[in-house]
């Protein structure tokens, strides 16, 4: 069975090149390097065996991306945050959004910023991947149990952070 | 309900807990739950949404985000957001200035009240570790101070209730590292954190001159970034400077962030590389592009042959001395983890290289928060 991809030169959708940067950035993979980590994406597209049919390439490959952010952070590297980045990019690319979903982005991106990568990771599959439980737990190769504590213990860490800074 | 659930699972007696544990399952309220359990689950149910609304709107924007992007208000935000009170308004004029700056490193810095988080960046950076240069500066420091005498009564005076407010937005500041014994003879650091200073300032000034030089021998090169600002002298020094209205000082004053201390920064590092500068860019508000040819990765092990680090300082230090960062120097960069600390530089040397490997044992298995 053959991987069907939109572009044959390109592994990795073009659909989906977005939402690999968005979860390499959620993930704590600083500006400079996000092209970088979507390259490393597509070399494990192309890498990977090809005889296993993707039910979902760019789930595939966003769950890729969070594992290449969870490397780039044992690399003891650490990103400017995405707090001020994401300030930083408001600051230089209106249109902004409304002020209280600015507000409040950037109180869940400093919550962010203080959550193990670990956790970072599930929190971006499930939320802004929007895949289920079980493909992340499928996906990663630990138990849908450990995804659901990681989400359980981040989502109760943000709110925590939301309810101190009065954003909710 | 709560007796309803296993007593080892603590967790799980909070209401909150339940109903969020239960959302992200996907399951709506029991059945048979009671109106506050109900009103738990809602809350949940909104929190979460939220939290969605706004990863997605993260992840949205920061895909977006140009390779190239520097943070331009890094270190701003970054002060604002262990402020979250915006400004920061540290003066560094007069030997007041110079003591802070030496037992803080962080008494360079200025920033406007009315432009929340925006630093100038455009004082003087002095040496460390030149003691002609920095007794000539505590001299000039010093006739300032003389000068402004005369005017701070007149400050203080006025400026009474401002003076207080300006210590309320230095959180970033902590009071608490009021080092008096290692600041030399500055009667006026002894004043109580938060209190106001309108009357301790009047004293102060006066004071400054004899205690600068004492204060600038004696605060170490090397201070604790978390050392705090002296507040109440930096204050008085706030206000010989905007009594005199002489901003001489302001350019003849110090600005030095903090060097870092070596230990913490290769055990924290951003990159740690063996080449050349190949150029520096102020990107404003006090940041700097530092983009370095790499000859040798030290640590990560590998990575690109150029690379651009965010820095706080135009400048790099070692041990006993700071540097301007110009195109063409070569040494062994420690970019610490911090964007707006500086670099750290240093000479190749095997003892260079053992330095940096037994920082690394030392911290193996830490982690840097």
């Amino acid at each position: 069975v053959t991987v069907v991809v939109e572009d044959t030169a390109d592994p990795l959708p073009a659909s989906g090149v977005a939402r690999v940067r968005a979860v390499l950035a959620l993930g704590g993979v600083p500006a400079h390097e996000v092209d970088d980590g979507v390259q490393e994406v597509r070399l494990r597209l192309l890498s990977r065996d090809g005889t296993e049919e993707l039910r979902d390439p760019i789930a595939w490959a966003v769950v890729v991306a969070s594992r290449v952010a969870i490397d780039w952070h044992r690399g003891q590297r650490r990103d400017d945050g995405l707090r001020d980045r994401l300030a930083a990019r408001w600051s230089t690319a209106p249109p902004e959004p409304a002020p209280e979903d600015r507000v409040l982005a950037l109180a869940i991106a400093a919550g962010m910023d203080v959550l193990p990568p670990t956790h970072r990771q599930v929190l971006a599959l499930r939320f802004y991947a929007d895949l289920p439980v079980r493909d992340i737990a499928e996906a990663l190769g630990i138990p849908e149990g450990t995804v659901k504590s990681r989400l359980h213990a981040a989502v109760a860490a943000l709110r925590e952070r939301l309810r101190e800074s009065e954003v909710i | 309900m709560a007796d309803e659930l296993p007593r080892s699972d603590a967790e799980f007696a909070d209401p909150d807990a339940v109903a969020l544990a239960r959302v992200l399952d996907g399951l709506g309220p029991p059945p048979d739950a009671d109106p506050a359990a109900r009103l738990a689950h809602e809350r949940a149910l909104a929190d979460v949404d939220a939290i969605s609304r706004a990863l997605g709107l993260i992840g949205d924007t920061l895909a977006a985000e140009p390779a190239d992007a520097a943070p331009p208000a890094s270190a701003d935000i970054g002060s604002a957001r262990s402020t979250d009170a915006g400004s920061v308004e540290l003066a560094d004029v007069g030997s007041a200035g110079l003591a802070d700056a030496r037992s803080t490193g962080g008494g360079g810095r200025r920033a406007s009240s009315a432009e929340p988080g925006e630093y100038r960046d455009d004082a003087l950076v002095v040496p460390l570790r030149r003691p002609r240069t920095r007794w000539m500066l505590a001299a000039a420091a010093s006739v300032v101070g003389l000068i402004a005498v005369g005017a701070v009564a007149v400050v203080q005076h006025h400026d009474g209730s401002g003076s207080s407010s300006s210590v309320a937005q230095q959180p970033a500041a902590p009071a608490a590292a009021a080092d008096t014994s290692t600041a030399g003879p500055m009667h006026v650091m002894n004043m109580a954190p938060g209190a106001d200073s309108s009357a301790a300032a009047a004293p102060a000034a006066p004071a400054a001159p004899a205690a600068a030089p004492a204060a600038a021998v004696a605060a170490p090169a090397a201070a604790a970034p978390a050392a705090a600002s002296n507040s109440a002298a930096a204050k008085a020094s706030t206000k010989a400077a905007a009594g005199s209205g002489n901003t001489t000082s302001l350019k003849a004053a110090p600005r030095s962030l903090p060097a870092p201390d070596f230990n913490a920064a290769v055990a924290c590092a951003r990159g740690i590389v063996q080449g050349q500068v190949v150029g520096v860019t102020a990107l404003g508000g006090g940041s700097y592009r530092l983009t370095l040819s790499v000859a040798q990765w030290i640590a990560p092990s590998a990575g690109p042959t150029r690379i651009s680090y965010t820095v706080g300082s135009p400048y790099s230090a070692d041990d006993s001395s700071r540097t301007k960062l110009a195109a063409g120097q070569r040494r062994v960069f420690i970019v610490p983890r911090e964007a707006s600390a500086q670099v750290l530089a240093y000479a190749d040397s095997t003892g260079l290289r053992n330095r940096i490997t037994q920082a690394q044992q030392q911290a193996a298995g830490q982690s840097c928060g």
